[in-house]
């Protein structure tokens, strides 16, 4: 899944036309759409960083967060240095609070072919007078600035890792605060296909991260849970047995039959947990001599 | 690990993260002029990039960045028990860089640390105020590799070289450089120093070729092995940790006869001494280090774990450690023998 985050209707426009997705009907407070094979969500956040966490709190909360889930928020942002033009799309690399001092780095492990830039995040609308407070001597200022992204780093983090959140940014003003939603739909227009192509290279990569299902107990759920039950197993019980049964797999120790010989000699079902401790000890010993 | 071709992966160390406390040190003057076309980004702490949660460092590490910073708090720790102090009373370790460029799956550092990324510390004039401060007191014996692998980056730090210049100053200071590292030119380079001892991890090449990824062939370090013995230095040989693998007396014996054939039965009796120890780690970092490597039987292997730490049962530990002593006897006196002990 990708969860697409924009902070206005006119920043996600051209992206929704370009993606062909669908409004989802409102059910909170936020607006959705989605693609046909609703592997794509967009959300708007609204304006601000705190309005952004809750918004993908919101969001993430109330889905299941795979390991192959990434999140993707894009928008425009005020340029600081003078080196970043209008209309330029960039790729964040690292992201401050103003007000926090905190940083946020997401990690950069695709390339995306795209120029990047650092950014702050900050509760008002740029001030270069204020940003410029905080960075002094040899410290160095931000390239960028804008209100969101620091709060969806924050509260993206508590359920993705780094490697799963991506930052987007296109200039839209110098902090002299003249934009108009006309104005940021026509800056998002020509940077919507570049973001488009970036989003499949970073659906692909989202496959790649998407963690290998469970060999050894993938396919035999009935089976197993009923050795488990047989051993009278724990929590911990069952986790040790799940680690036996992978390296068994791994060095083809024949581990079944340790399950079979048991129920032969009516050794399983074990009267409790003790008894199923101590047979899990067995296969153990066993499966530490295999091969010497 | 990820292979479709749509999917392009930023070079290792294309993204270079710079504490600002860090910025206008020498060292990292230096070190970034080695890596001119990658992208300097200005952090505040390294910690919020390697202690960040929910990292997947096996993705890292295929796209790693580097991190310059600066270490604060206590630089120099007493030696772990884990570890071979070598009869040593002041057996210290220092931490000047955190991973490797090499991977080897049954690295614990990959079970210590939450991050793939390299982390090197570029204020080693704080590490050697804190070291001359303990000489003052006690002579000391520092490893400074358990960490990382300098030797492997010692084109861009100049760590090694730098203890061998501090050696020369202190006749109290012994250093153990641990490495992997083909590093002929450094040995090469270096006048042989008493107080410096080049320990080479050594692991029959079917271990190599299965386990310890990017890293030199068992033939390659042998070769730097001879360079170093040739050279006059103090040369350590590291069969540790030694590893369970499927006929393992084959694959270790075939070992040995490869460091025969290279180093010759004379060679080996010069070597300063040599490190026995299976396979053993911190119960708390067997976990994650298992999760980063679900392929690795060498990994999942079903360890005891006693007193905190996992390891071979009695037996298999006795039997492997005991039959590579027996090995090497008709080569070394007792004395070069270092097996460790609990």
């Amino acid at each position: 899944m990708i969860y697409l985050f924009a902070a206005m209707h006119c920043e996600a426009e051209p992206l929704i036309r370009a993606m062909s997705l669908k409004a989802v009907p409102q059910q909170g407070p936020f607006h959705q759409w989605t693609s046909e094979k609703q592997d794509v969500l967009l959300t708007l956040t609204g304006i601000g960083s705190y309005s952004a966490a809750a918004c993908v709190g919101a969001v993430l909360g109330s889905g299941r967060v795979d390991s192959g889930d990434i999140l993707v928020s894009f928008g425009t942002c005020g340029s600081i240095r003078k080196d970043c033009r209008t209309g330029e799309i960039y790729r964040i690399h690292s992201i401050e609070d103003l007000v926090s001092r905190r940083c946020y780095v997401p990690d950069l492990l695709v390339d995306c072919g795209m120029k990047e830039a650092s950014l702050l995040t900050g509760g008002q609308i740029l001030d270069h007078q204020r940003t410029s407070v905080w960075y002094t001597g040899a410290c160095e200022l931000p390239q960028l600035y804008d209100m969101e992204s620091a709060g969806i780093c924050q509260a993206a983090s508590l359920w993705m890792g780094p490697h799963q959140l991506h930052f987007f940014r296109v200039v839209s003003d110098t902090g002299d605060g003249n934009i108009t939603p006309e104005g940021v739909c026509s800056l998002m227009n020509p940077c919507t296909p570049q973001l488009v192509r970036v989003l499949r290279k970073l659906q692909a990569f989202s496959d790649c991260m998407e963690r290998e299902p469970d060999e050894v107990t993938a396919g035999m759920d009935a089976g197993w849970n009923v050795w488990m039950d047989g051993l009278r197993a724990t929590a911990a019980m069952r986790q040790q047995a799940k680690a036996l049964a992978h390296y068994a797999m791994l060095v083809g120790y024949p581990w079944e039959e340790h399950m079979e010989r048991w129920q032969r000699e009516q050794r399983i079902p074990c009267r409790n947990k003790q008894e199923g401790v101590r047979l899990l000890d067995e296969l153990r010993e066993a499966m530490q001599k295999y091969g010497l | 690990m990820c292979q479709d071709d749509a999917v392009q992966m930023f070079p290792p160390f294309s993204h270079i993260y710079v504490e600002r406390q860090a910025m206008e040190s020498p060292q990292t003057a230096r070190i970034l002029e080695h890596f001119p076309s990658g992208t300097v980004v200005p952090v505040r702490h390294y910690k919020d990039l390697f202690n960040r949660g929910r990292q997947r460092p096996e993705l890292q590490r295929q796209s790693p960045s580097l991190v310059l910073a600066r270490k604060t708090g206590t630089l120099l720790y007493p030696g772990a028990p884990v570890c071979q102090s070598f009869g040593n009373e002041h057996f210290y370790y220092t931490s000047l860089a955190m991973n490797c460029l090499f991977d080897c799956d049954y690295c614990f550092l990959k079970g210590m640390y939450p991050s793939g990324h390299m982390v090197v510390f570029v204020n080693l004039e704080d590490y050697v105020r804190e070291l001359e401060t303990l000489l003052a007191e006690h002579p000391v014996y520092l490893c400074v590799s358990y960490d990382t692998d300098l030797c492997a980056i010692e084109s861009w730090t100049g760590y090694v070289e730098a203890f061998h210049a501090l050696i020369r100053n202190h006749p109290g200071l012994t250093v153990e450089v641990r490495t992997k590292a083909a590093c002929t030119g450094l040995l090469r380079r270096l006048e042989p120093e008493p107080g410096m001892i080049f320990a080479f991890t050594l692991s029959p090449q079917v271990v190599i070729d299965a386990c310890e990824h990017r890293t030199p062939s068992l033939r390659q370090r042998l070769e730097t092995v001879r360079t170093g013995l040739q050279a006059g230095h103090r040369i350590r040989l590291c069969f540790d940790p030694m590893l369970l693998i499927p006929d393992w007396e084959t694959a270790y014996a075939e070992m040995l006869d490869c460091i025969l054939e290279i180093l010759g039965p004379d060679g080996l009796r010069r070597v300063q001494d040599v490190s026995i120890g299976s396979f053993r780690i911190a119960a708390g970092y067997l976990k994650p280090l298992r999760h980063q490597a679900p392929e690795s039987a060498v990994i999942q292997y079903p360890f005891c774990v006693e007193n905190g730490y996992a390891q071979y049962p009695d037996a298999v530990r006795e039997g492997m450690e005991t039959r590579m002593m027996s090995m090497l006897a008709p080569y070394l006196v007792p004395e070069q023998i270092f097996r460790w002990k609990e």
